[in-house]
């Protein structure tokens, strides 16, 4: 197979209605390799997982455009056991039938020799092996034409307008515009075929004032690139650099917080890790925040069915969110990258008015505990409960006496990162490209960026008011959590809304811009 | 383990991307194409069971330049057509940016250059059998074990890369990096929260072969770091007093903290604004502004290197430069970024002053060949004092104040110009003696004021290594660096304490 980069028109356009040209395997495709694959390996392997991404992405710099980026990513990976029977996961990047003969002769030499009564024959119908017989998978929309339409023609459309009004503003600027495809595939002998596909599409935009102490950011994801308004999304980094430049000093402090949905955003992306229940109950009193830390050594529970955040709000993944969905299957093992891939995953409500309804599961042990399984809610909705009313940005303005509003963090990490301890959910960043003062209700002046120290399952607790979600933007996020493919690109879609926040932690004055 | 396509294929690949970037009428074009091994290794947290990684990869990235505009294309199809297919797309993606409105910009000067080369390694660690891979981690962890409380945790990467480059220049260069990661921490306290952690001595990540990992001193070494470890572990504890005080940083904590807040704050792309929406920029902008000055202790002595057996050792950089060994920082004062060809033209007026050639140093980086060059470190030395004091003749200076050792992860501002971290290891000195380990202490500098608070550098024997993984988006791409560092006395360091629950 031939993966080509295709040529990229981006001064033209191209007419709606063109054939789009597909960059990433198709089902039938992805599903020829994997059972080639599977008959060459051993017998004593399962499975076989094929992840093909393809991204076109332009790099705005100092009000030009700097670089393009365009590409193919193939990840084929198979579970063997080499040496005297050490477990490996093998991967490589190649599609045709020799070299992956070839990969696989290689790694067979090292691996123990099977005698024919070693031979593993899994009984499709044992419970040990239930996990790879075939399923059901709830239907998902994750792929857009549009979006794999605009791999060829998005950037010549809305480069050159994100440039020219960041010049008419006065103000120099950099963006990120980024449109990419994604085919997974999670084939077993034994009848379990997962495949998924999916675009998405982001466009971020910083821009900063001429006296260099202005800064404003941007973005707007959507896997429907139809969504995107890249002109919106460069106003509104425009407006909030203008309304940002010279800022003042502020005295740190435990402060009335009002969070834009992107710095909402940050904080629960780093929470999605706790809902593994493995985490809450493993090795160590203090493990996670869902640890339940009242009872005696040896009773360890975790707080499911507890009341965690506020009440008024929820956690749901589901794989048919409008605003983002993912693949309706596992695409790891709970936190695990070993183990059953493909398994369905469906819908689940992690946080119910504010108590923890449910924990993430690998797959056997759920069936063992006969609850759902479910995999880590990496793409998650935060919202509130039906009938609980929400605000805007604006009414939450004008509702707030004194208090400080973040538009975004710049890199946040974990503080109570010692060895296994995780208890608290302690983190650290610091605010960027938007913050402002609120006095009286309305916003007052731009100030300093703070340096914050807080935990979300904390300051979830402390909501004053809550507006209506929407997926976010990350833009570049340096520090991906542990358990996500941090190359992933599309990214787990997160959707949430802006926040009120009583006395948010801000312990120091940063001197960043 | 096989490599998936021969040096003289992927030289006849990369040769077929510059001919098809140079019929496109480019005004220069390189590629880098690039088999990749893989091997990793690591023992459970808890026993001795082994898992293995083992990743084969062929990518390929072809960058051209037109009309001032970079266009980069990449693949994994190992075949002529792609490639080609590759450049011709990466041109007229260029081209069709650059009429919107780009400035030609020259590239710094760099000879045309053919050739090869690789390390001198005693054992490649691609030969040696998994069991035996497995074998070797799970002696040093019965070793560590041996030790009451004791443990250690054995994680070892090895990369492998047969990798080309050839420009529209006439450049053709073969390569074969090996790095051997080698994350081994002597553990006391066996994991739990208040559980220490040590790296092993002289047990450096490098451009070397299985024999960094062999040999009989390794063993009494992984002994005395463990029961170093333990020791450290029944050290008595308090809660810390949130204040400013005098400071001893081990070279781990060191090097950690300058590669965080000052080596990155170098990096060239930082500086001109190319990842302001993306990782950030730099408190070390512009750069007018900052060459020459002093920005820490006339001791401080800091420079970069890609030779011999130095961790991001090759002979020539991801854009045919030839590394060289170049400063930092002299005397406490600014003498270089990290650059491309691309950017140290940017630093013209400086390199006039200078005397010097307008160049690179060899300092571009693509970690993969599907990623285009950076300038960014690869390894860097921070010099010790000669004859300079070890770590405990360090403490005795300290009246009151505190120590720091392996403080792990530092998070930065995104002009680096701050950054806060929770030591694991905080100790509490008075009257130049440890007292105490303090527990739920906070770290926080701001780097101005902490390179200025540099008083005085370790010797020789407090060096130590610190493993940094740089990253950089959108798209994403990441790449380790190493850092070795002395110990230091600082002056003064913010202490706070771990926010409560509330």
């Amino acid at each position: 197979m031939t993966i080509m980069s295709l040529p990229v028109s981006l001064g033209g356009g191209t007419s709606p209605d063109a054939p789009v040209t597909r960059r990433v395997m198709a089902r039938d495709r992805a599903i020829t390799v994997g059972r080639m694959l599977l008959s060459l390996v051993r017998p004593d392997i399962v499975g076989i997982h094929i992840e093909h991404t393809s991204r076109a992405v332009a790099k705005v710099a100092n009000g030009r455009l700097r670089s393009t980026d365009d590409g193919d990513r193939v990840n084929i990976s198979f579970e063997s056991v080499l040496g005297s029977g050490i477990k490996f996961s093998v991967d490589t990047n190649q599609l045709d039938e020799a070299t992956l003969s070839h990969i696989v002769t290689q790694v067979e030499s090292m691996s123990p020799k099977l005698a024919v009564d070693e031979i593993v024959t899994v009984e499709p119908n044992d419970m040990e092996n239930f996990t790879y017989n075939a399923r059901e998978h709830q239907p998902v929309a994750l792929w857009h034409e549009s979006t794999a339409r605009g791999m060829e023609t998005a950037r010549g459309d809305a480069i050159p307008k994100i440039i020219d009004r960041i010049k008419s503003a006065g103000l120099s600027g950099a963006a990120t515009v980024g449109l990419s495809e994604r085919a997974v595939l999670h084939l077993y002998r034994y009848g379990l075929v997962a495949f998924g596909e999916e675009t998405d599409s982001e466009v971020t935009v910083t821009a900063r004032t001429p006296s260099n102490t202005g800064s404003g950011w941007a973005g707007q994801g959507a896997r429907d690139w139809n969504a995107i308004d890249p002109l919106a999304v460069t106003d509104r980094a425009i407006a909030i650099a203008k309304q940002s430049d010279r800022p003042v000093a502020l005295e740190p402090g435990r402060r009335t917080a009002i969070l834009g949905p992107a710095a909402v955003a940050q904080l629960v992306r780093r929470t999605i890790r706790y809902f593994d229940q493995e985490t809450a109950y493993r090795h160590g009193p203090t493990w996670s925040p869902f640890t339940n830390l009242t009872t005696k050594r040896g009773e360890r529970q975790t707080l499911l069915g507890q009341r965690v955040f506020d009440h008024r709000l929820m956690f749901i993944a589901d794989p048919t969110d409008p605003l983002g969905g993912f693949p309706p299957f596992y695409e790891s093992n709970g936190l695990e990258l070993w183990g059953v891939r493909g398994y369905p995953n469906p819908a689940m409500t992690f946080i119910e008015r504010g108590v923890l309804a449910h924990f993430a599961n690998k797959v056997g042990n759920a069936v063992a505990n006969e609850v759902t399984p479910c995999d880590i809610p990496r793409s998650v909705r935060v919202a509130t409960a039906p009938g609980e009313a929400t605000a805007t940005i604006d009414e939450m303005i004008a509702n707030c006496k004194d208090g400080v509003y973040v538009n975004r963090f710049s890199d946040i990490d974990f503080l109570d990162d010692s060895m296994e301890a995780q208890n608290s959910g302690m983190m650290t960043g610091v605010t960027r490209d938007g913050c402002f003062s609120i006095r009286n209700g309305k916003i007052e002046k731009p100030i300093k960026n703070f340096r914050f120290m807080e935990s979300p399952f904390y300051a979830f607790n402390r909501i004053e008011m809550i507006g209506t979600p929407e997926r976010v933007a990350f833009g570049y996020n340096s520090r991906p959590t542990e358990y996500e493919d941090f190359i992933r690109w599309p990214r787990f879609p997160i959707i949430v809304p802006p926040m009120m926040i009583r006395d948010f932690n801000f312990v120091a004055l940063a001197d960043a811009v | 383990m096989p490599e998936i396509l021969p040096a003289d294929t992927l030289r006849a690949l990369a040769l077929a991307g510059i001919d098809a970037a140079k019929q496109r009428d480019v005004s220069y074009a390189d590629i880098r194409v690039g088999n990749t091994r893989e091997l990793r290794m690591a023992l459970d947290p808890w026993g001795y069971a082994p898992q293995g990684w083992l990743s084969l990869e062929y990518a390929y990235g072809v960058r051209v330049k037109v009309g001032g505009v970079w266009g980069f294309a990449f693949g994994v199809s190992p075949n002529v057509d792609a490639v080609a297919q590759a450049a011709r797309s990466a041109v007229e993606t260029a081209r069709g940016v650059a009429r919107l409105g780009a400035r030609p910009t020259e590239l710094a000067p760099a000879p045309v250059v053919q050739g090869a080369w690789e390390p001198v390694v005693a054992v490649d660690p691609f030969d040696i059998s998994p069991d035996d891979h497995a074998k070797l981690l799970g002696a040093y962890r019965h070793q560590a074990r041996r030790v009451l409380g004791g443990d250690i945790e054995p994680w070892t990467e090895w990369q492998r890369e047969t990798r080309v480059f050839a420009s529209s220049d006439g450049s053709l260069i073969t390569q074969r990096p090996l790095r051997g990661i080698v994350n081994m921490r002597a553990v006391g306290g066996h994991l739990s929260r208040r559980g220490t952690r040590l790296p092993i001595p002289g047990l450096f990540s490098s451009s070397a072969g299985f024999e960094l990992l062999t040999g009989a001193p390794i063993q009494e070494r992984v002994k005395e770091a463990t029961e170093e470890a333990a020791r450290l572990v029944n050290c008595p504890v308090g809660e810390v007093d949130v204040g400013r005080y005098e400071a001893v940083l081990d070279g781990l904590t060191f090097g950690d903290m300058i590669s965080v807040l000052l080596l990155q704050a170098l990096e060239m792309d930082r500086v001109l604004g190319y990842e302001a929406d993306g990782v950030g920029t730099s408190f070390l902008a512009p750069t007018s502004e900052f060459l020459g000055q002093q920005i820490c202790d006339p001791s401080v002595n800091i420079a970069a290197h890609r030779s011999a057996s130095s961790f991001g050792a090759m002979k020539w950089d991801d854009e045919g430069v030839a590394t060289q060994s170049f400063p930092l920082v002299t005397n406490g004062r600014v003498q270089n970024y990290f650059m491309t060809r691309d950017s140290a033209p940017a630093l013209a007026e400086w390199a006039a002053k200078q005397g010097t050639p307008i160049t690179s140093y060899g300092s571009a980086v693509a970690c993969a060949p599907t990623v285009s060059p950076t300038g960014m470190a690869s390894e860097v030395h921070v010099s010790p004092a000669a004859q300079g004091p070890t770590l405990d003749e360090l403490v005795k200076q300290v009246h009151n104040g505190v120590v720091v050792r392996n403080m792990g992860r530092l998070t930065a501002d995104a002009q680096l110009s701050g950054g806060m971290a929770y030591p694991a290891m905080l100790f509490e000195v008075k009257k130049g003696q440890i007292t105490r380990r303090l527990l739920n202490g906070m770290v926080q500098v701001g780097t101005k004021s902490f390179l200025k608070s540099i008083a005085q550098l370790g010797g020789g024997r407090t060096m130590q290594q610190y493993l940094f993984e740089s990253r950089r988006g959108e798209s994403f791409a990441r790449a380790f660096s190493s850092t070795y560092a002395p110990a230091v006395l600082l002056k003064q360091l913010d202490v706070m304490r771990l926010a409560k629950a509330t």
